[in-house]
Parts: C-alpha cells; sequence; structure tokens
C-alpha cells in the first residue's frame, strides 16, 4: 500500500499510524506539509526501508514510534534543529537497524527506546540530551558499549540493558545516576576505566529483575559488598561468573569466588535466583547454616558416604 | 427518567456552550456577520442552561409529561448541528487561507452565497427561538420552582481527604473478605483432581456487576493457581451470542496469541488441539449466556485434548447455562451483607468512617444499603459520592424515586442511573459517546481520546494539549468506574479498557434513538434521529435516509455498503471501519467532507486514492493490518 | 534471610562444587534446577541431623514446599537422604541413574538404631505425579524407584538408548495416566503387562523403530482414550488386539511407511473420536467397517496420497464411505 502525495494537503492532521501494513515501503515527501503532526507511528511495517527527510521538519512531532519494522536499516533525516517538541522515539524491534543519525537535536526527549535493534554504539547526541529518563536497550545484542558520558544523564530512571551479549563492562561513574530504578544488566568489566560493582551502592532505587555479568573479572570481595544487593528491591536475580572458562580458569580463584558470593547477598524478598559458572567450593554463607558451614569441610564429610546415620 | 432526560440535556448544553464560545468572538463571525445572531444564540442558550440548573436537583421528581425535556434534548441537538455548521465552516475558510487561497476574496466575491449563508443561521436561530419559547411556555409551572438552597456542606473532615479512589485495578487484593473466602474454595476445586468429568467445569453463578469477572480475574492470578497449571490460563469472553466458529477464533487468539481472522477454522482447531493436549490448563468462560446444551457438548469436544486436572471456569448469570453445560461445581456469589457493603464501599472511595462527618454517614449507609449489595451498584455510586460531597446532594440521592424498584436488577440499573446523573457534565458526552463500540470489546484509550477531540468534546484551556485534557477525561471516567480494566500493552505502551455490559447497556438507555445498532427494518420518524451508527456483522445497503444526522460510525466485522450516499455535507466526524476480512477502500468515506477521525482495519488496496485530500478536516488517520499489492 | 521469599532458584556449572548441605530452610521454594554440576556428588535435604558426640539434634526439610526438580547433566549426584516428600514434578536428564534408586525417596524416618547399608525402603513418597527420564542409563538399576510409586500419573522416558525392554518396575504403576515412550532406539516391544497398567488414559510410543505391535493384555486397558503411535517403521498392520479398545477416542498414526493395512476389526471402536493419519504412504484403503463409527467426528489424513485420492470429497471414488464424518480434512 502506498500513500498518495495528496496526504501533505492534510493541514489539521494530528495523529497518523500504519500498523501492520505489510507492504508500505516509504511515505511521500509532502508528509513534511502537514505542520500540525504530533504523532506518526509507523508499527509492523515489515517492508519499510526508508522514512523520507521531510519528516525533519514536522516541527510539532511529539512521539515517533516505529516498531518492528525490520526492513528499516537507517534514519534518515535532516535534523537542523526542527524537532523541538519530539518526547517519544520508539525503535523497538527494528532488527535491521545499525546506524543512527550522527546528529539529532531533540532537547525535550524523554523516552528512546532501542531495545531488540543492531545498533552498536549510542551516538553521541543521545547522551547530550539531559531530559532523557528512559533508555531502553534490552537485547541490542550487537551494542559494544555505553559511551562515557551517560553518566551525565541526571534524570535517568530507566536504563534497560538486559540481552545486551556483547556489553563488556559499564562506563566508571555510574554512581552518579542516582535516580535509576531499573538497570537491567551490570556486566563487571576487566579495564581499568570501567564501572566497579560498588558503584551500584547508592543506586538503592535499582528494582525486578537484574543480572550480573563477568563475575569471573570480580576480583575483590570487598567492592562486592560494597554494591549492597541487600538493599536494593530486587525480586529476580541472575549471577553469572562467565559464558566460557578455559581451564585453568576454572580451578582458579576459588577462594575470592566463594567470598564474593558471599559478599552478593541477594535482598530478603528475591522470588527468583540463578547463579551460573560459580568457582567456589561449597555454596555461600547466605544459603547455609553458620554453624554447619565450618564443620561441612570436616566431619560431615567423612559421615556423609554412611547414609544410615542422617535421618 | 426526567432525571436522565436532564442529566443529558446537561451534558449536551455544556458542549453547546463551549462551541458558541469560541465562536462568537472568531473572526470569522465578523467578517460574515453572524455574529450579531451567535451572541443572540448564546443569550438563549444562557437561559436554557439557568433553567436547567433550577430543575437539576429537584429533577428526581417523577413527571409524567416528559415530552417537554425530549424537545429540549432535540432543541440542544440542533444548536449543536448548526453551530457546527458554522464552525466547519470556519475551519475550512482557515485551512483554505493557510494553504495560500484567498478565501476571503473569494467569500466576498461570492456574495449571493456571503447572504445565503447569513440568511441560512438566521433563520435557524429564529427557529429554535420560537421552540424554546413554545417549551416554556408548556413548561409554565416551572416559574414557580423554589429556588434550591446551593449552600452545600462540605464534609467537615478532621483530616484532609487527597486519597482517590484507587484508579487501576489491583487484581490481587480483593476489598471484600467474605468473596476471598469464596476465592478459596473455588480455587481448592480447580486444583483438587477427581476422577472422570465429574469437577471438570466450575461456575461461578450471580447477578451482572455482582462481581463474578473480578473474582474470576483474581483468581487467575492466584500464585497457587498459576503454580498449579504452569501458567497455562486462557480467557475467553462468551457474551450473548454463542456462535461455535467465533468461540474457536478467540479460544485460537487466547492460547496462540494470534489474531485468529486470517486463519482456516481446520487450521485453528488443529494447533488448538495440539497446543491442549497433554497438557494441564485452566480455560475461563466468562459471561456465558447460551442455554442449548448440544452447542455446549459441540464446543466442548476441543477441548478434551488436555490432561485431567483441566479445569474450566464458567461465569454466567444465568442458572439454565449451568445445566445445559452440566457443570457440578456450582458456586453463587451472594449479595455482600449491610456491613460489608459499607466497607466496600470506603475501601473503594479511599476513605474510613472518622473521614465522614456525623451528617453523612447514615445517608450514606442508606445509600449504599439501596443497592442491594451488588458490587458494581456500590462502587459507580459511590464514586459519585466521592466526587459530590455536598450534604443536600447525598439526601438528594437517597430520595430519589428512581430507587422504588422491587426488581435487584433494576435497583443495580439506578444506581448506575444515579451516577451517569451526577457525572460531571463535560464528561458526560464523552461518556454516552462509547455507546458506538460494541459490547464487551477493547477500547483503546488513544483512539478514544482522539474521537472525542474529533467530536469536539474536550474544552480546550490555554497552554494545554488536548490530548492531556483528553487523558484527564479518560482518568475520570475509570476513577468512576464506567471504564474499567485497564491494560497496558508492551512495547507501544498502548492502553486500552473496557466496558462493563451493564454500563454498556445504561449507555444505549440514555442515548434511546440516537443510538442505532442494527439496520432498522423500516424508516420511521425516530431513525431520523439517529447520531451514532454502531453496525456488528452487518451487510448489505444502508439507508441514506439514516444518515441524516449521523456524526459517528462504527462498523465491526460483516461488509455493509454506504452506496446510497449522494449528499456531501454529511456531518459524520468519526468513521471507525474494522472489518473482520480484507476488503476494498470503502470510497464513501470520500464523501464526507468533515471527516475529522478515521480508523481503518483490514483493507485491501494499492494506493490510498488522491481524493484523500477531501477530507481537509481530517486530524487522526488509523490504518491497521492493511494490504496492497502495488509499489511505487 | 534472602532464601525464605525465594520460589526457584537454578544453580549452573559450579565446576568445583562437591557436596550440597547443611542448607538454610528455603521456606517458598518450589522450583530447584540443577544444571550441569560435573562433580557435585551430593546433595543433602535435610538440616543438620547429624550425630556430633552422640547427641542427635532436629533434622528439618530443607525444601518443605518443593514440588518440581531438575537434575540434567549432574553424572555423579545423589540426593540425600531423600528427596523431599512435596515433590510433585521430577525431571532427570543425563545424570546418575542412582538417582532412580529406591533410596531416594523416604516417607517415615527410620529408628536411628537400625542400620543398613542397602536402603530398603516400603513406603514412598506420597505424591508425585510426574516423572521425566531423558537420557538416563538404565539396563543395570531398572530403576527400582519406581516400583514404589504407585501414585505416579505422568512418565516421560526419552532417549534412553540403552533400553531394550521396559523395566519390571513401572508395571506397579497402577494410576499412570499418561506414558510417553520417544526416541528409544533399542526398545523392541512393549511389555506383556503392559495390561496392568489399569488406569492409563493415553500411551504415546514415538520414534521407536523396533517396535511393531501392541501386546495382547493390551486389551485390557479399558481406560484408554487416546493412542498415539509415530515412527513404528516396521509395523506392516495394525495389531489386532486394537479391536478391544472400546474407549479409545483418539487414534493417531504417524510416519508408520511399512503400514498397508488398516483391520475391519476397527469397526469395534465404538467409542472413536478421531482417527488421524499422517504421512503413512502405503496405506491405499480404509477399512469398509468405518462406517460402523458413528462416534467419528474428526477424520485427518495428511501426506498420504493413496488415501487423499480415494477419498477426496465428491472427487475420489470412494468418498463415499466417510461421507458421515463431519470433519473430514484430507491434505
Amino acid at each position: 500500500m502506498t500513500l498518495p502525495e495528496s496526504i501533505g494537503k492534510l493541514k489539521k492532521l494530528q495523529t497518523l499510524e500504519f500498523n501492520y501494513i505489510t507492504d508500505l515501503e516509504t511515505l511521500p515527501q509532502s508528509i513534511g506539509n502537514c505542520q500540525d503532526l504530533q504523532s506518526l507511528q509507523l508499527n509492523y511495517c515489515e517492508k519499510l526501508r526508508k522514512i523520507p527527510s521531510s519528516v525533519g521538519r514536522l516541527r510539532k512531532l511529539r512521539v515517533l514510534h516505529i516498531i518492528g519494522c525490520s526492513s528499516l536499516q537507517q534514519l534518515l533525516l535532516e535534523f537542523n534543529g526542527e524537532l523541538s517538541n519530539l518526547m517519544t522515539v520508539n525503535l523497538h524491534g527494528c532488527c535491521g537497524l545499525q546506524d543512527l543519525p550522527t546528529t539529532l537535536s531533540c532537547p525535550k526527549l524523554r523516552t528512546l527506546d532501542l531495545s531488540e535493534t543492531k545498533v552498536t554504539v549510542l551516538p553521541q547526541w543521545v547522551i547530550s540530551i539531559c531530559t532523557l529518563e528512559c533508555l531502553y536497550l534490552q537485547n541490542c545484542e550487537e551494542l559494544l558499549d555505553l559511551p562515557k558520558g551517560i553518566i551525565n544523564l541526571k534524570n535517568l530512571e530507566v536504563l534497560n540493558l538486559v540481552g545486551c551479549s556483547k556489553l563488556q563492562c559499564m562506563p566508571s561513574g555510574l554512581r552518579q545516576l542516582t535516580r535509576l530504578r531499573n538497570l537491567g544488566s551490570f556486566a563487571v568489566g576487566c579495564g581499568g576505566d570501567d564501572a566497579r560493582i560498588s558503584e551500584l551502592e547508592n543506586l538503592d532505587m535499582i528494582s525486578g529483575h537484574m543480572e550480573i555479568t563477568n563475575l569471573k573479572y570480580l576480583k575483590d570481595p570487598s567492592e562486592a559488598e560494597k554494591a549492597m544487593l541487600k538493599r536494593k528491591n530486587i525480586w529476580s536475580l541472575d549471577l553469572s561468573w562467565s559464558s566460557s572458562q578455559t581451564k585453568e580458569e576454572l580451578v582458579s580463584d576459588v577462594e575470592q569466588d566463594q567470598c564474593v558470593l558471599n559478599a552478593l547477598e541477594p535482598p530478603s524478598k528475591i522470588m527468583f535466583l540463578k547463579i551460573c559458572g560459580y568457582r567456589g567450593p561449597i555454596l555461600p554463607s547466605w544459603m547455609v547454616k553458620q554453624n554447619d558451614s565450618s564443620c561441612c569441610a570436616g566431619i560431615l564429610f567423612k559421615q556423609a558416604s554412611l547414609c544410615p546415620f542422617f535421618l | 427518567m426526567s432525571g436522565m432526560e436532564a442529566a443529558l440535556a446537561f451534558g449536551l448544553s455544556k458542549v453547546v456552550g463551549n462551541k458558541l464560545v469560541s465562536l462568537v468572538s472568531s473572526e470569522f463571525a465578523a467578517i460574515t456577520g453572524v455574529e450579531k445572531d451567535l451572541s443572540e444564540l448564546q443569550s438563549l442558550h444562557a437561559d436554557i442552561t439557568s433553567w436547567l440548573s433550577m430543575l437539576h436537583d429537584r429533577a428526581m421528581e417523577s413527571d409524567p409529561s416528559l415530552r417537554w425535556l425530549i424537545k429540549l434534548r432535540n432543541l440542544l441537538n440542533d444548536m449543536y448541528d448548526l453551530l457546527d455548521e458554522v464552525y466547519l465552516q470556519d475551519e475550512k475558510q482557515r485551512v483554505d487561507r493557510d494553504h495560500g487561497k484567498h478565501a476571503i476574496a473569494v467569500w466576498f466575491c461570492g456574495k449571493p452565497k456571503l447572504l445565503l449563508f447569513r440568511w441560512k443561521v438566521a433563520h435557524k436561530i429564529k427557529a429554535i427561538k420560537v421552540e424554546f419559547d413554545a417549551i416554556v411556555n408548556q413548561k409554565s409551572d416551572a416559574n414557580t420552582i423554589l429556588h434550591n438552597l446551593h449552600l452545600d456542606q462540605l464534609i467537615q473532615s478532621k483530616n484532609k481527604i487527597t486519597r482517590e479512589p484507587s484508579l487501576l485495578s489491583n487484581n490481587k487484593e480483593s476489598k471484600i473478605p467474605s468473596r476471598d473466602h469464596v476465592k478459596s474454595e473455588i480455587i481448592l476445586e480447580l486444583v483438587a483432581s477427581k476422577k472422570g468429568e465429574a469437577g471438570r467445569i466450575v461456575s461461578i453463578v450471580g447477578l451482572g456487576g455482582s462481581g463474578k469477572t473480578t473474582l474470576a480475574q483474581q483468581i487467575c492470578h492466584d500464585d497457587k493457581i498459576k503454580g498449579h497449571f504452569k501458567g497455562r490460563i486462557f480467557w475467553i469472553h462468551v457474551s450473548q451470542e454463542f456462535c461455535r466458529d467465533k468461540l474457536i477464533g478467540k479460544l485460537f487468539e487466547a492460547i496462540i496469541g494470534q489474531k485468529s481472522d486470517h486463519h482456516a477454522q481446520q487450521h485453528m482447531i488443529r494447533v488448538i488441539s495440539n497446543k491442549l493436549s497433554g497438557n494441564k490448563f485452566l480455560l475461563v468462560l466468562d459471561d456465558a449466556w447460551h442455554e442449548d446444551r448440544h452447542d455446549w457438548e459441540n464446543f466442548m469436544v476441543l477441548l478434551d485434548n488436555g490432561a485431567p486436572g483441566s479445569k474450566i471456569l464458567l461465569t454466567t448469570r444465568n442458572q439454565s447455562v449451568l445445566e445445559a453445560v452440566e457443570s457440578k461445581a456450582i458456586f453463587k456469589l451472594a449479595y455482600l451483607s449491610v456491613d460489608e457493603s459499607w466497607s466496600f464501599f470506603l475501601k473503594t472511595c479511599g476513605w474510613v468512617e472518622e473521614d465522614l462527618s456525623y451528617a453523612f454517614i447514615p445517608v450514606g449507609k442508606d445509600i449504599v444499603k439501596k443497592c442491594g449489595g451488588v458490587p458494581l451498584a456500590i462502587k459507580t455510586l459511590g464514586s459519585v459520592l466521592w466526587e459530590r460531597r455536598g450534604i443536600n446532594t447525598w439526601r438528594a440521592i437517597r430520595e430519589s424515586n428512581l430507587w422504588d424498584e422491587e426488581n435487584i436488577e433494576a435497583r443495580v440499573f439506578t444506581s448506575l442511573k444515579l451516577s451517569y446523573i451526577y457525572l460531571k457534565d463535560h464528561l458526560k458526552q464523552c461518556f454516552t459517546f462509547c455507546s458506538i463500540f460494541p459490547k464487551g470489546c477493547k477500547i483503546n484509550k488513544h483512539y478514544l481520546i482522539e474521537q472525542w477531540m474529533a467530536h469536539g468534546f474536550i474544552k480546550l484551556k490555554k497552554e494545554e494539549l488536548a490530548h492531556d485534557i483528553g487523558n484527564e477525561y479518560f482518568d475520570s471516567l475509570m476513577r468512576a468506574g464506567f471504564l474499567q480494566d485497564r491494560v497496558e500493552t508492551l512495547p507501544q505502551r498502548s492502553v486500552s479498557c473496557k466496558m462493563h455490559d451493564l454500563i454498556h447497556d445504561l449507555t444505549h438507555y440514555i442515548l434511546q434513538n440516537e443510538v442505532v445498532t442494527s439496520q432498522p427494518k423500516n424508516m420511521t420518524d425516530s431513525s431520523q434521529n439517529c447520531r451514532y451508527l454502531s453496525l456488528t456483522s452487518c451487510s448489505g445497503n444502508v439507508e441514506r435516509a439514516l444518515f441524516y444526522k449521523v456524526r459517528a460510525v462504527h462498523v465491526s466485522g460483516g461488509n455493509p455498503s454506504f452506496d446510497n450516499l449522494v449528499k456531501k455535507s454529511f456531518y459524520v466526524c468519526s468513521v471507525v471501519l474494522d472489518y473482520a476480512v480484507d476488503t476494498p477502500f470503502p470510497l464513501f468515506v470520500l464523501k464526507l467532507e468533515y471527516l475529522a477521525y478515521l480508523e481503518i482495519h483490514h483493507v485491501s488496496c494499492p494506493k490510498l486514492p488522491e481524493a484523500i485530500s477531501v477530507c481537509w478536516n481530517l486530524q487522526s488517520l488509523h490504518f491497521i493490518s492493511c494490504k496492497g499489492c502495488d509499489i511505487t | 534471610m534472602s532464601v525464605l521469599s525465594l520460589t526457584k532458584m537454578t544453580l549452573e556449572e559450579f565446576h568445583n562444587l562437591k557436596y550440597i548441605c547443611g542448607l538454610l530452610v528455603f521456606a517458598s521454594l518450589k522450583s530447584l534446577d540443577l544444571l550441569r554440576m560435573a562433580n557435585l556428588e551430593e546433595l543433602w535435604t535435610t538440616t543438620s541431623g547429624f550425630e556430633i558426640q552422640g547427641e542427635e539434634s532436629e533434622a528439618q526439610q530443607c525444601f518443605p514446599v518443593l514440588s518440581e526438580v531438575r537434575i540434567t547433566c549432574c553424572p555423579k549426584l545423589n540426593v540425600k537422604p531423600y528427596f523431599p516428600p512435596s515433590l510433585l514434578s521430577l525431571s532427570f536428564e543425563e545424570s546418575n541413574e542412582q538417582l532412580l534408586s529406591p533410596c531416594s525417596f523416604s516417607l517415615l524416618p527410620r529408628p536411628a538404631n537400625e542400620s543398613s547399608s542397602s536402603c530398603n525402603v516400603q513406603s514412598a513418597a506420597p505424591c508425585l505425579r510426574e516423572l521425566q527420564l531423558r537420557n538416563m542409563m538404565g539396563s543395570s538399576s531398572s530403576w527400582e524407584l519406581l516400583q514404589n510409586h504407585t501414585e505416579l500419573e505422568i512418565l516421560h522416558i526419552q532417549c534412553c538408548n540403552d533400553l531394550k525392554q521396559l523395566p519390571d518396575s513401572i508395571r506397579n504403576l497402577t494410576s499412570l495416566r499418561v506414558l510417553w515412550l520417544t526416541e528409544c532406539k533399542r526398545l523392541c516391544m512393549l511389555p506383556e503387562w503392559l495390561g496392568e497398567l489399569r488406569s492409563l488414559q493415553s500411551l504415546y510410543v514415538f520414534m521407536t523403530p523396533l517396535i511393531d505391535s501392541l501386546p495382547q493384555s493390551a486389551k485390557r486397558l479399558t481406560s484408554l482414550v487416546s493412542l498415539q503411535i509415530c515412527r513404528w517403521d516396521k509395523m506392516k498392520e495394525l495389531p489386532d488386539v486394537i479391536q478391544h479398545l472400546t474407549s479409545l477416542q483418539v487414534l493417531n498414526l504417524a510416519l508408520c511407511p511399512a503400514l498397508t493395512v488398516l483391520p475391519e476389526c476397527i469397526g469395534e471402536l465404538s467409542a472413536l473420536r478421531r482417527l488421524q493419519i499422517q504421512h503413512c504412504h502405503a496405506l491405499q484403503c480404509l477399512p469398509q467397517s468405518l462406517q460402523r463409527l458413528t462416534a467419528l467426528h474428526e477424520l485427518h489424513i495428511s501426506s498420504s496420497p493413496g488415501l487423499a485420492r480415494r477419498y477426496n470429497q465428491g472427487v475420489g471414488p470412494d468418498w463415499q464411505l466417510v461421507s458421515h464424518i463431519p470433519d473430514v480434512r484430507i491434505n
């Protein structure tokens, strides 16, 4: 289906929505003439290849949703400070999208949803928008890292990184995002300038589901303690040491892992827990009775093999 | 009844007033010289409004002759139509001017046209004045109306009440302790494994509005149930129409999560069978009405595949349905006791008894007692009492003779009527507009707000976006209990809601013949008044005469043909076409010059016609699940 | 205490963990998964109840409400002293076959002074409903555990490639309702005692290329409602004993390339509601007795060209035979 050029004559048009229009490929340039347009939604239009550049002239545009358009590869819009009313940009599920425009001025942007796209890096303009409150990046499997400036987004409440499998570290200074209530995923880094897990210390509004990955790089248990997972309102926690470990890695740092996992005690309301790749010889202290853990190493084991005793 | 009519009139009057205000001072009015006429109309409107407000609290009196009120309503509608015409001419002007055409010049050049327009407006206003005078004379005893004391005592509370009744229905908590008990019993019944078919169908039976659906929802959210059925819980809203094919479609949608429209029935049955086989599931059949045993058997056959322990939870108002499905485990929802009703009322308002000063408590308790222990009635009336806190209003509600009904169902309806009467005026039109949606269908919040905007129900304030105001209206209706079951879906974060059946009945009751849901066999005078046309699964030609005053069209399923429309200036503002299967683009839409809102589902056309620009008034355009075949 | 509200816990790839013991009480845990614990040898489900200096302290269940346990790829793991009695569903994959010895379950604690090294317990856990065994070795221990679990309702046996016949311990499962046997390549026949599973309602035997018939005792399966067969490569004709399955409502034959004939005795299946035939190329015709099946509502035939030609509605020469069936689908 295509739209005629005469669509530009509809001067009063405020909302234009196309959902599940399977053969829509593009919009006519005259769409830029609909100066009253506030909401443009193109959802699940699988063949949508491009958005006309005249969309950049829509001064009153507040909501731009392009969800699930798997053929969209680039977002080419002319931006000259025109989209001053834009508040929400949702590109969820545009799995062909790799590049975002290099410049974009939308000073009032509150929500940017790039989940399930193939974005590899966040452009600079994203972190210059201080009104940004929600940044959804779930399952951005090609995302390599987060730009350093992200810690300047003081209003950020949601930074959802669940499923960003290539993300290996977080930028240091994460502690500054005090309004964060949904982090989703934290990857422990090995580099010097990466965020330490201790930066989670004062981010006490974090709630919901949380993953912590790359724990094999966490060597210092005191840092893990500072993360204070106990205080957060998390009800589902995934702790993962590493997806693949070499033979040497499997038997090294055994003691450290134990202390680290002891320090990463989950909060008391936790409902779902998953731990993967832990290398310690015994379970953490918050899972066992204190007096037993000391015995575990000694007497108990000898008697363990004679089952009749233990009833 | 008179109370209802007055209430409707009030709502209408509000909207008319809004339109008047914006038009009287417009440039267009000045240029075309209708300004004077419009001011006359404005003072007339002021008369009507003050007259109505004097009647307002006394409108509870039954009046054998309602004709004057109905005439008043028609009068207001006429005013509305007239104002709309002026308004639309104004809008068109503006649009043309922006487009670069020097339309005013055109107007002046076409002097005959201008004169004709002025004459038309003046003539219509005169006719309206005459009509109003006639109505007033008929109701001359209205002059002896006592002036009501508008000095309402406000609730003198020790604590300032700022809490609002809960906006979101929290499905996990029930506000009724006795229902919790029933809930546990039903859950026990559902998780018990019995040999054979004995305990397979568990039923909840009770009056409309007694909370069956709410109870079923709470059961579905219970952890024990979720764990026992491993999350395989499916929900179908059956409703009055029992059609096996449709039910299969609904079952398919519930289990697979995809729309059933494009799938062949055989395919759907096969898929359902595969999904259910060997697995334990819970199927909720909400609001069943059908009484034929064989039809039910034919449907239930599809569900035999599941593992033993699979259960069906049925809610119905009708005892005979239980016999038809051979349900052995039956739970009747009892009416709430007087004490429970009172505490439920307090909870829905977010109050404790100490919050109310002593004068209000006995009045409040009396009102709640009249609701007969039916939760829906208590809830809606409760939100009214929360909004209107004058003691006189409370007393008026208690003394209303609308309560003089023996039948419990009629009493429930009475409480709903009262809730409408006391609904804020600006919300009344927004609410009755919802009559156009088919019963039980999901209403998308943004679409609804846009339709309100298209019809001019939203009063614009400075610096505020129409959409934000619409949001407030929507929230108010949710709080009042007229809209319920708010659901948010990701990733678009769109919100939808539903309307309870009884409340839907209420809208139809209020609007009477202004809303038409099926093609009438003969066109009578009353069908000429149709303003909202809602056709469900209808085919064939639609009478042109029906369209005389129609403002909103909603088509759901079927394929009615509107080819008989010839006249261009129909007042239709919003059109929703929810076809079930792909249909070609409906060209009649292009004849609707004043169309502001267009929503089309399942249309198949390679290219939208260029002529779409004829609909210059379009504010919202929605295309959903449409196909084409061509590429430009 | 964080473990108190946990409802589901998954522990995966703890390479160095050998023993899980001395646990706190996980008061809300309903589901426990142990995956790929290559060196885990013991899981203790009770808290300290061991003797130290002659004093015995009260043993407590660590998992009082645990209903679901999955153990995958834990070749050395044994559960001690026994699985929690609240268990409803158990799943073992590629793990230690010791888990299936009767030791694993016990209801009553034995008196402290009785000692025996072979655990031979009479009573079984009261409520185990579902057991899934995937890729488990069967031949040596014969899964003695099953003998005692007469309340078991669902049994899945999948990819147990060394199994030549079903262990006798299954014989006692008189409450068994659903039996799945999938991908057991060496299973050469169904046991003679199959008929003793009197409560059996659904029997699914898939991808067992060596099996070609049902034992005679099958006629005693009076509760059998659904029989589904797939990849019985050697079967040429449906076994006669099928005529006795008068409670059968659903019969599904899929991917049986050698099947050439359906016997006339199929007409005895008076309760048959749905007959499905998929990918049986050699089957050319249906028996005449099909007309007697008044309860038959659905006939689905797919990828069987011989039948399609013959019984296609209005077109095939013999479609009269199936014309009385309301829902016929042939593709």
